[in-house]
């Protein structure tokens, strides 16, 4: 299985590579805006082909670009209803930190669990490679903390019950 | 901590505190509450610093149990079996309280021993009260009989307005709880542990623990409980308790532990969530320093401008790497 | 080395142009202003700051006989600014755009410029002796996108434009009383003021930094699909190349000589085309070490690397030079500094990372043949 995710992970960093050449542009729209194009879409042209990348049926990364910004949207494994839980209480409290990271997009993108939009802001603040360097930690350590949390909720729950049920012996 | 402890901890170290300053004793008017809605009220005036006055109300039975009096049915014997002469029962309770009893302070054994052991009991005046009907029909398991009057299916108090099940017999009590939990990720967190209660026995060793079931719909033996009961949105988890179980001195385990099922697991879910909480806290913040990096330094950015000179490459350089 | 000094001036530059003489710099950090710093005994001093402009200026250019500066910016604004004593008074151009200003350019003869804006449309702009101020003729039609550079001809008629519609055209600004209608130029004279001379439909995706070659005989254009395009014979049937390479796209480029292109971009590092004695274009080189691949991606594995291959990503070279002179994050903007007769020795660049680095190609033996 981790073989997989060192392929999918290089597979995401290589796109971003090419799709987060990204550049000031004002708004054609409304004078005297700016504003990131891929939430706007109002021109046609300035959107790229969105890139789907998956892992397997559950797990999958979707990047849409345009010409001042582009969206990341993960879709993260949630085999049981655990994992589900575990997810969704973890993205929540990221999502309630979007400020501090200034990248995750507020709501996900329709389909997704969480969303990323980078704008060439955001470029021209941080180092470009170092800013694919925190998708991807972001995505290991998304699947790396949720098994970890799973696997402390199941040896808890043994600890639980075997100290419950030693008491009677 | 593990494990519920079956005395109130406040409750002893006040006791304690006050036998142990018997003469200096000030006045003391004391409410508090703990889990499951169980609450105190401990009362000493100035006039009789030797008297203790101990109010406890329990949670409210949902309609299937049996109350004699404001008690579970047993509880009278059980608390006279428990003081003997040195508490007395004041009839009524205190307004708002199910039982108030009076302790003389003066009159408590005068061995060490004896005496904190008699404080410690008196802690636990929660486990012997709620537990009295639970200890009722599993003293009758250890000497393999049934008490007389005995319906097949036994609804005791839980906790507030929720009930568990019993079905005595005469060669084990199978113990039926209805699980509910408020937050959609308490009843996945616990319907996780308890069917680790299953998983569990299975290890070396807890061969003679009971057995246990656990099932998302009612059990066989809940047939004919009321419909409130029939609804568990963590599931049922079925118990059965053997006379070994409950032989001796593990009786008053077996009935605080039983009595306690849903707060055992309920702190423990809540435990789990805390821990949760904080290491999701610390990716959080390790992920932000990771945000944090891809920033150029600030300190390199603050030498440009007005102090940084214009920097000239030797000729040496270029020419060295004019292929490069 | 090619390159000859750096200084990083602010934490990101928008664009910036030179004082005739190269003693002085004017660059827009990324804000509203216009600061221009002159080079003191091997330091730079801030002399000047333009504070006109509310919006960021996305093109500053300053013409090198008559010493004017013109800005465009996406407050939909330009100014001309002249240097009154020790001031620089600025003249608001009224362009008549309802979008902003993205690229500007003085033509050769600075007596016209050019503003390519986000409302699909071109400004020319000339200045009106009687009325004391700078007019603005707008090219409307044509351009289905936002108009991101533009470049004049030699002859001071021709406007090459490109636009993220993809594709470059080149326009006729002849403007009557502006320009000298002059028959030995050719046919290109003869077009009215907008005509569309040619259309270049080579890029498949947005195109930018357009430029002429010194005799006006090449014109260059760079694709974001990471491609360059060349065209020569402008005209009814120009012959087109392009040239397809591995890395990320350019931005803006540079003619060396006739035969030698400089593009710059994403990469951070310049990058040099040639061609060769037949006419063939194709990347050459780039003009130093190419940056580290980023830190996270040595895995280490069999398989990682079979895909780093594929993906075009096995530079490993190491840069043992001080970091301070290549630039850290995107190139964009580049621009001529001295000319020698037939080729552009030197040249500036400067990006996102807030540098502008000088470069001199005079060391560089390998590429002498293409002088």
């Amino acid at each position: 299985m981790a073989s997989t995710l060192r392929l999918y992970l290089t597979c995401i960093r290589n796109t971003l590579e090419a799709a987060m050449c990204l550049q000031n542009f004002p708004c054609q729209e409304v004078e005297r805006h700016n504003k990131p194009e891929i939430e706007m879409k109002t021109s046609p042209e300035l959107l790229l082909n969105s890139v789907l990348i998956c892992r397997n049926e559950a797990e999958k990364c979707l990047i849409e670009t345009s010409i001042n910004s582009l969206r990341i949207s993960l879709k993260v494994k949630q085999a049981d209803e655990l994992e589900n839980i575990l997810t969704k209480k973890f993205l929540r409290f990221l999502s309630m930190r979007a400020e501090a990271f200034q990248v995750l997009r507020r709501k996900p993108v329709q389909g997704y669990d969480i969303s990323f939009l980078i704008t060439n802001y955001h470029c021209e603040e941080m180092q470009k490679h170092k800013l694919i360097d925190f998708i991807v930690q972001f995505m290991e350590d998304i699947d790396k903390e949720i098994s970890e949390l799973k696997m402390s909720v199941n040896t808890r729950g043994r600890l639980v019950a075997t100290e419950f049920l030693k008491q009677f012996i | 901590m593990i494990l519920l402890q079956s005395h109130s901890r406040f409750l002893l170290q006040t006791l304690t505190n006050r036998v142990q300053n018997l003469e200096k004793g000030a006045e003391l008017d004391c409410h508090w509450v703990e889990f499951d809605d169980v609450r105190y009220h401990l009362q000493a005036s100035m006039k009789n610093l030797h008297i203790l006055l101990l109010s406890v109300s329990l949670p409210a039975p949902p309609p299937e149990t049996i109350f004699f009096g404001g008690l579970p049915f047993g509880a009278i014997e059980a608390i006279k079996a428990a003081y003997g002469g040195l508490v007395q029962i004041l009839d009524p309770p205190r307004d708002g309280f199910n039982l108030t009893l009076k302790l003389n302070l003066s009159k408590l054994p005068p061995n060490e021993e004896k005496k904190q052991a008699f404080l410690v009991k008196v802690a636990s005046v929660r486990e012997v009260v709620l537990g009295a009907p639970l200890r009722v029909i599993l003293k009758h398991l250890a000497s393999r009989t049934v008490a007389p009057d005995m319906d097949q299916l036994v609804a005791l108090v839980h906790r507030q307005n929720e009930s568990f099940f019993l079905v005595p017999q005469v060669d084990k009590v199978t113990v039926v709880y209805p699980m509910r939990f408020n937050d959609s990720i308490d009843i996945v967190l616990a319907t996780s542990f308890l069917q680790e209660f299953v998983e569990a026995r299975r290890a070396a060793g807890l061969n003679n623990a009971p057995p246990c079931l656990w099932s998302p719909s009612p059990p066989l033996e809940l047939k004919g409980a009321p419909a409130d009961a029939l609804s568990a949105n963590a599931g049922f988890v079925t118990i059965v308790i053997f006379p070994r179980h409950v032989e001796g001195k593990k009786l008053d385990r077996t009935v605080w532990n039983l009595s306690t099922f849903h707060a055992y697991v309920s702190y423990h879910v809540k435990c789990s969530e805390g821990f949760m909480h904080t290491r999701m806290r610390r990716r959080v913040e390790s992920l932000i320093q990771a945000l944090d990096r891809a920033r150029p330094d600030l300190e390199n950015s603050k030498t440009t401008v007005n102090s940084r000179s214009f920097k000239r490459l030797s000729l040496k350089d270029s020419r060295s790497n004019s292929t490069s | 080395m090619a390159a000859i000094a750096a200084h990083k001036f602010a934490q990101c530059i928008t664009c910036h142009a030179w004082s005739p003489d190269h003693s002085m710099v004017a660059f827009c950090p990324n804000n509203n202003e216009v600061h221009i710093y002159w080079l003191v005994q091997e330091k730079w001093e801030k002399m000047h700051v333009l504070q006109k402009h509310d919006q960021i200026v996305s093109g500053i250019d300053w013409s090198a006989r008559s010493n004017r500066i013109v800005t465009a910016s996406h407050d939909r604004n330009s100014y001309v600014w002249n240097l009154e004593g020790s001031e620089w008074v600025p003249t608001l151009v009224i362009l008549r755009l309802n979008r902003a200003a993205l690229c500007v350019q003085w033509s050769p003869k600075e007596n016209k410029f050019a503003v390519g804006s986000g409302a699909k449309t071109v400004c020319i702009c000339y200045y009106e002796q009687e009325n004391n101020w700078w007019v603005s003729k707008l090219i409307r039609k044509r351009h289905d996108s936002s108009v991101t550079s533009v470049a004049w001809h030699p002859n001071n008629i021709l406007l090459a434009t490109t636009s993220t519609d993809g594709k470059c055209r080149v326009f006729s600004t002849f403007i009557k009383g502006v320009d000298a209608k002059d028959s030995t130029k050719g046919k290109s004279a003869d077009l009215k003021f907008g005509e569309l001379v040619v259309q270049l439909d080579l890029s498949l995706s947005w195109a930018f930094g357009v430029k002429w070659s010194l005799s006006g005989n090449t014109l260059a254009y760079v694709g974001h699909n990471s491609m360059i395009h060349f065209a020569d014979d402008i005209g009814p049937s120009p012959l087109a190349q392009n040239v397809t390479f591995r890395d990320l796209p350019l931005r803006d480029v540079l003619f060396i000589s006739e035969r030698m292109v400089v593009g710059v971009g994403f990469d951070c590092i310049p990058m040099v085309f040639a061609a060769d004695r037949r006419g063939i274009w194709s990347f050459v080189r780039f003009l130093g070490e190419k940056k580290t691949a980023s830190s996270g991606s040595s895995y280490g594995s069999q398989f990682s690397e079979a895909f780093g291959k594929l993906y075009g990503q096995s530079k490993h070279g190491v840069n043992n030079d001080a970091r301070g002179n290549i630039h850290d994050n995107c190139i964009t903007c580049i621009v001529p500094l001295k000319e020698n007769g037939t080729w552009t020795r030197r040249f500036s660049t400067s990006g996102l990372d807030g540098k502008i680095i000088t470069w001199d190609l005079e060391n560089q033996q390998d590429l002498s043949e293409y002088l």
